[in-house]
């Protein structure tokens, strides 16, 4: 019993890393802003609260720290997407690439560094952040389905100039939202790497970046299902390094680490031979011009 | 236009040189002379950036067919991969005389290459399923591919890392003048060939149609669909030589990072010039000064991703190019 109990703790301990960013990228792309770099925010976060923690021996502020390095981005993105109006797609590798290859630069500057702590566990050894991003998860359906905020939010993310004439601020509503939700993607990775890895290096953030963006577009743009594919796919990186750990073979370490990229690709397919047509905001990706 | 692509390039080596100068302590002057001496001012130097604008070169050609056709093909850096595994695939394992080995590495680079990337391309005609999601992990799928294989069954004897042995030495291609390689002029040769397939021919501008609108294309009898599939075809196969290229001109085996980011660097060649392939010459060297530069700083001891951190502010630069002009 106890290996079966450790084992299903230990897959899910991973997930906190895809169901954050998800559902970060998810915020971003809901007001209508691709947030294309979550690779790179994630790395970035990642440096951020490995920085803090030298400063501040505290996980608590590696988390606040990588929310705060993510949210800088996400003020970048919305200036350059929606004020400057220019290509999301285009800008978002921009972001990608600058803000990993400023997460690689700050790394060089101080000698490597591990955490030699984790975050205590609060319940059933999952510690707190697992159950911070069930509370994100309920939280943000709520405002999202249940308050006029949702409304909002969905004026905005499907028809801006109709939202704009009911007297709703689009500008603010995007900024808000993808700032929050670029922060909560840096906070993702400074979990990553404060909490799981408890270390940073190059390679840390492995594509789960553009696996939490592929999870929103999955999960057609809905936070439980959303979440749900965050669940399962973080819980098939968390088993596939259990399995490793155990020294279990089942493939070569090679293939173990692309599952989730194969299957993210297989599950897209599958949800489209279902045949479900997902609801995406209709101005997904395009800047909202007043005409004054 | 030409003015403002200028700036940002000149914007982006001020930028590394400032942030080296600051890193390295030393005076910006000093730093700006030694970054345009390794790149530009100096056989050695533009040797150097002429071996990376091969293969920006050759992606930034390849990406101009998918972009026509108004898909997103991002996924170059694992079409090239995939090239370079199926070179030394054939060059490293098969014993047939060179000539054929090359003309089947070329041949079934473009294949392989072409039929990986065509997978984005069905599903998209197939379920409508977005290409520019399939061909990013299809990115990490080969190049995990690339590290199972180069690091295991493919693996050199006696290796501590993953790393192919040497191709057939007679497959080698000989080099212009060290380290640049005749695989350039292939790069160079492949310029006419995609113009002239871009304009010039039935199926490159049926090809453009289906990137300008899909629903008069259809209208007027082009098979959409199947011209979509081609354009992933075609983009991914050219993608690939760069692979085989970087494997027959360069390395001479196949080892972790051989890819070197050159697919994604590519975007911005093809972007820079809006994918027009008789300018691409111009954008691949620019994306090369400021590559090799950023590498040449790295050697004096600047931050070892300042070159990734740069080629972010030129993508945010290609996107801000138009409102800059639209300004002055």
């Amino acid at each position: 019993m106890d290996i079966i109990w450790d084992s299903l703790i230990s897959i899910l301990s991973f997930s906190p890393v895809l169901v954050i960013a998800s559902l970060g990228g998810l915020l971003s792309q809901r007001v209508g802003i691709y947030n294309i770099g979550m690779e790179g925010i994630m790395a970035f976060g990642g440096i951020s609260g490995i920085l803090a923690f030298l400063i501040f021996p505290s996980v608590w502020m590696s988390l606040a720290f990588g929310l705060l390095g993510g949210a800088v981005f996400g003020v970048l993105l919305y200036a350059l997407a929606e004020r400057l109006r220019l290509d999301q797609i285009v800008v978002g590798f921009g972001i990608w690439f600058l803000a990993e290859g400023a997460a690689g630069a700050i790394y060089m500057l101080f000698p490597k560094f591990q955490i030699p702590s984790r975050l205590d566990p609060v319940l059933f050894s999952l510690d707190p952040v697992f159950y911070l991003s069930l509370a994100l998860v309920v939280g943000f359906t709520f405002l999202l389905s249940k308050t006029v905020e949702g409304v909002k939010v969905k004026a905005v993310g499907n028809n801006p100039r109709i939202a704009d004439i009911a007297g709703i601020n689009v500008g603010r509503t995007r900024f808000v939202y993808v700032t929050a939700g670029s922060a909560l993607v840096g906070l993702a990775g400074s979990y990553l790497a404060a909490n799981i890895l408890q270390g940073f290096t190059y390679q840390m953030v492995a594509g789960y970046g553009w696996i939490a963006f592929a999870l929103v577009i999955l999960g057609g743009w809905k936070i439980s299902t959303v979440f749900v594919s965050a669940i399962f796919f973080g819980g098939m990186i968390g088993l596939a390094t259990r399995l490793q750990v155990w020294g279990v073979q089942l493939l070569p370490p090679e293939f173990m680490v692309v599952i989730p990229h194969i299957g993210v690709i297989v599950a897209i397919v599958l949800t489209r031979l279902v045949g479900k047509r997902a609801a995406m905001p209709t101005a997904l990706g395009k800047p909202y011009i007043r005409e004054d | 236009m030409v003015l403002t692509t200028l700036g940002i390039f000149i914007l982006c080596i001020v930028i590394s040189a400032v942030v080296a100068s600051l890193s390295l302590n030393r005076g910006l002057l000093d730093v700006l002379n030694y970054y345009l001496v390794s790149t530009v001012f100096s056989p050695a130097g533009i040797l150097s950036v002429l071996r990376r604008t091969t293969y920006l070169l050759i992606i930034g050609l390849g990406l101009a067919i998918a972009i026509k056709c108004s898909m997103g093909n991002i996924g170059a850096e694992g079409q090239m991969a995939i090239g370079a595994l199926t070179t030394a695939g054939i060059c490293v394992f098969l014993n047939l005389p060179p000539i054929v080995l090359i003309v089947m590495a070329f041949a079934l680079s473009l294949l392989f290459g072409g039929l990986w990337a065509s997978i984005a391309g069905f599903l998209k005609t197939k379920w409508g399923i977005d290409e520019m999601i399939i061909t990013v992990m299809q990115n990490f799928i080969a190049l995990s591919l690339l590290l199972y294989l180069a690091g295991g069954p493919w693996k050199a004897p006696f290796a501590l890392v993953e790393i192919t042995p040497y191709i057939n030495p007679d497959t080698q291609f000989p080099y212009l003048a060290y380290p640049l390689n005749t695989v350039f002029l292939i790069a160079v040769a492949l310029v006419p060939v995609i113009y002239f397939f871009i304009n010039k021919t039935q199926l490159g501008s049926e090809l453009k149609a289906v990137g300008y609108n899909k629903a008069v294309s259809f209208s007027v009898g082009i098979n959409v669909n199947k011209i979509i599939v081609l354009s992933m075809f075609l983009s991914g196969a050219i993608c690939a030589l760069a692979g085989t290229s970087v494997v027959v001109g360069e390395f001479f085996y196949v080892e972790r990072g051989i890819t070197a980011s050159y697919g994604f660097f590519g975007i911005i060649v093809a972007l820079l010039v809006d994918a027009k392939p008789e300018l691409m010459p111009v954008s691949a060297l620019l994306v090369a000064i400021v590559l090799s530069g950023g590498t040449a700083l790295t050697v004096l001891g600047a931050p070892a991703r300042l070159g990734e951190a740069i080629m972010g502010f030129l993508f945010i630069g290609v996107a801000a190019r138009k409102i800059l002009t639209r300004r002055a």
